[in-house]
C-alpha cells in the first residue's frame, strides 16, 4: 500500500548531546497538505528536514530509525535524486541573485534535464502554476532580488517546480509575508496540492486549521499526536494538543 | 568639576580628529608634491613625447617611458595569469571544503606570505627561478616570465585573503537552496557561490594587480630592466617602478623630473586600479 510519500519509523535524531527528534512515528499521505505545528523549538524544522537530508549540510548530527519516501527506504535513494524528488521551500525567500530566468533553470541545468530550447516552456508552465507568468512573462530578465517578498516566494515555489518534484516541503514559508501574501500563498498550496504532496511547517495555527488536510502536533521532540486537521482542532486526543490550540502554550 | 570632564572629552575627541586627518594630509601632500615634480617635465617636453615615447635617454634630452608602462602592464598580467587561478582556488578550497583546523593553519601561513619582505622574494627568484628559466627556456633567465612568476606569487595573500571574505560572505540561504534543489557542492560553488562573490573577486583580482604594479624590488632583481619592449616572454624589462628606483639615486636636474613624471604615471594607473576595485566592492554591497 502506498497512500503514504513520507513516512518514519522511530526516528530519533540528536545534535550532538541534544536529543532533539524522540521516537517520532509521522506519515504523510500523497497529493494531500499536512501541517506541523507546535511551539519554537519542537522540532519541526528538524523533522522536516530529515525528509530531504537538509541536516546532513550540518556535522554532529546523528540520526536512528527509519524513513520511508513511498516504500523506499530514504538511504537507498541517492541524494540528488531525493532532493529532486522533494524539494524544499525556505523560511526567507531564498532566490539567487541572478535573473528570474536564471533562477528559474537553476535546476534544469543541474539535473541536465531537458532540451535548452524546451525550457522556455518549462519555464513558463512552472511560473504559471504558481500564478506568475502574467506577471514575470516580460521581466524574466530583470535581477529576482528586485521583486517583492511575496513574489520571491512564489518564485522560489516555481523554481522547486521545473524540476518536478513529487513531494515539496515548506518551512513556515509566510513568515516572512504580510497577511495579504499570506493568505495568496496558502491559495496556491491548495492549488497545487491536487498534483504534489506538501509538508508545511507553520507556528501559525490558523494557517494550519485553513489549508491542511492532516496536522501533526509536535512538544519537545515528540509528536504528541498526529491525525485529520478538522479532528485535531475539534476533538484533540491528547491534552497537550488541546492546551496548545487553545492557547496555553504560546 | 563637570567642566573638566566635558573639557577632557573634547579634547581627547579633538586631538583623535587631528591624528585622523593627517592621514588624510599625508596623502595629499605627497599628492602634490609629486604632482609638482612631474607636471613641469609634462608641460615641457610634451605629454606625447613621455608618455608614448620610445627612447629613454634622459641626459640626452629623451624621456620616453612607453616601453616600462608596456613592460609594467606586462609583468602585471602576467601575475594575474599566474596568481590568479591559484589563490581563487585556495579562496575556494578555505571557504569551502577546509575544516576549522586546516582553516586555522593556513590562514597564517597566507598572512605570513603577506609579511614576507619583496628583497627576500626578489633573492629566491634569482637564485632558483632565473637559473631554472635559463637552462630550460632559454634566454638570460632575467626575463618577463621569472618576473611575472615571483609577483604572481607576491600577489596571492592579497588575492586569497579578499576572494575569500567575499566567498564566505555568500549567505548561508543561497547555499541551502541551491543543495536542496539537488545540486552537488561543486555545481553550488560554481554555478551559485562564485557568481554570487564575483565582484568581490573581481576586485581581489584588481588590488592585486595594484599590488604586482606597484612592486620594486623584486622586479628590480629579477626583470633584467633592459630599456626595451619585450617580444617573448623569455625577455628582459623594466618597469615604471624598477625605473624609478634604478637611477633616483644619482639622477640631477630633468632627469630626476623624468623620473618624477614615470611616478606621476605610476599613480594615475594605481588610483585607477584602486577606484575600479573599490566600485566593484561597493556595488556588492549595495546589492
Ligand atoms: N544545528 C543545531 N545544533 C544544535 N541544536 C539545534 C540545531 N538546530 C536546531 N537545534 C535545536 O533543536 C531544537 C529543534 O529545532 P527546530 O529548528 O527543529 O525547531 P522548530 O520547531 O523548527 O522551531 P521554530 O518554530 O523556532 O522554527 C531546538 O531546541 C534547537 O535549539
Ligand atoms: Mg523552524
Amino acid at each position: 500500500m502506498d497512500t503514504f510519500a513520507l513516512r518514519t519509523n522511530k526516528l530519533n535524531l540528536y545534535y550532538g548531546d541534544f536529543h532533539a527528534l524522540k521516537d517520532v512515528d509521522f506519515q504523510v499521505y500523497s497529493r494531500a497538505i499536512t501541517a506541523l505545528i507546535g511551539p519554537s523549538g519542537c522540532g519541526k524544522s528538524t523533522l522536516l528536514r530529515c525528509f530531504n537530508r537538509m541536516n546532513d549540510l550540518q556535522d554532529d548530527v546523528r540520526i536512528e530509525g527509519e524513513i520511508y519516501v513511498h516504500d523506499e527506504r530514504l538511504e537507498d535513494i541517492d541524494i540528488i535524486n531525493l532532493r529532486k524528488k522533494v524539494g524544499m521551500v525556505f523560511q526567507r525567500p531564498n532566490p539567487f541573485p541572478f535573473t528570474v530566468y536564471e533562477n528559474m533553470v537553476y535546476g534544469l541545468k543541474v539535473h541536465g534535464m531537458g532540451h535548452r530550447r524546451a525550457w522556455r516552456e518549462i519555464v513558463d508552465r512552472c511560473l504559471h502554476s504558481v500564478g506568475l507568468l502574467d506577471e514575470l512573462k516580460d521581466k524574466l530578465h530583470t535581477p529576482a532580488l528586485e521583486l517583492s517578498e511575496e513574489i520571491k516566494q512564489r518564485l522560489c515555489v516555481a523554481r522547486l517546480l521545473t524540476v518536478e518534484p513529487e513531494i515539496i516541503l515548506l518551512d513556515e514559508p509566510c513568515s516572512a509575508l504580510d497577511p495579504i501574501a499570506t493568505m495568496r500563498i496558502e491559495e496556491l498550496m491548495i492549488e497545487l496540492k491536487e498534483r504534489y504532496t506538501i509538508l508545511i511547517v507553520t507556528h501559525n495555527m490558523q494557517q494550519a486549521a485553513r489549508v491542511s488536510d492532516y496536522t501533526g502536533f509536535m512538544l519537545l521532540g515528540d509528536l504528541v499526536e498526529f491525525g485529520e486537521t478538522s479532528q485535531i482542532f475539534t476533538s484533540p486526543r491528547d491534552e497537550r494538543t488541546e492546551g496548545y490550540i487553545t492557547g496555553r502554550y504560546g | 568639576m563637570i567642566d573638566r570632564t566635558v573639557l577632557k572629552e573634547h579634547l581627547v575627541k579633538w586631538v583623535l580628529v587631528a591624528f585622523a586627518l593627517s592621514s588624510l594630509l599625508f596623502l595629499f601632500l605627497i599628492f602634490i608634491f609629486i604632482l609638482a615634480e612631474g607636471l613641469p617635465l609634462f608641460l615641457k617636453v610634451g605629454v606625447n613625447k613621455i608618455i608614448f615615447g620610445m627612447k629613454w635617454a634622459p641626459t640626452k634630452g629623451y624621456f620616453g617611458i612607453f616601453p616600462m608602462i608596456i613592460s609594467s602592464f606586462l609583468v602585471t598580467i602576467g601575475a594575474l595569469i599566474i596568481g590568479a587561478p591559484l589563490g581563487l582556488s585556495c579562496a575556494i578550497y578555505l571557504s569551502e571544503y577546509a575544516g576549522k583546523r586546516t582553516k586555522m593553519l593556513l590562514k597564517p601561513a597566507i598572512e605570513l606570505l603577506a609579511g614576507i619582505p619583496s628583497v627576500v622574494f626578489g633573492f629566491l627568484g634569482v637564485i632558483y627561478i632565473v637559473p631554472l628559466v635559463r637552462s630550460y627556456l632559454g634566454g638570460s633567465g632575467f626575463s618577463l616570465i621569472s618576473t611575472s612568476l615571483v609577483l604572481g606569487v607576491m600577489i596571492l595573500p592579497t588575492i586569497i585573503s579578499i576572494s575569500f571574505d567575499a566567498l564566505v560572505s555568500v549567505p548561508r540561504t543561497y547555499r541551502e537552496g541551491s543543495a536542496a534543489m539537488g545540486a552537488t557542492k561543486w555545481q553550488t560553488i560554481y554555478k551559485v557561490i562564485i557568481p554570487s562573490a564575483k565582484s568581490g573577486i573581481l576586485a581581489s583580482f584588481i588590488l592585486g594587480m595594484g599590488r604586482a604594479i606597484g612592486e620594486t624590488m623584486a622586479v628590480i632583481m629579477i626583470a633584467g630592466n633592459a630599456l626595451k619592449i619585450p617580444t617573448s616572454i623569455l625577455d628582459p624589462l623594466r618597469t615604471l617602478t624598477g625605473n624609478i628606483a634604478l637611477e633616483l639615486a644619482y639622477a640631477t636636474g630633468d632627469h630626476r623630473l623624468g623620473l618624477f613624471s614615470t611616478g606621476v604615471v605610476l599613480m594615475v594607473i594605481i588610483m585607477i586600479l584602486n577606484y575600479v576595485a573599490n566600485f566593484g566592492i561597493k556595488r556588492k554591497i549595495a546589492k
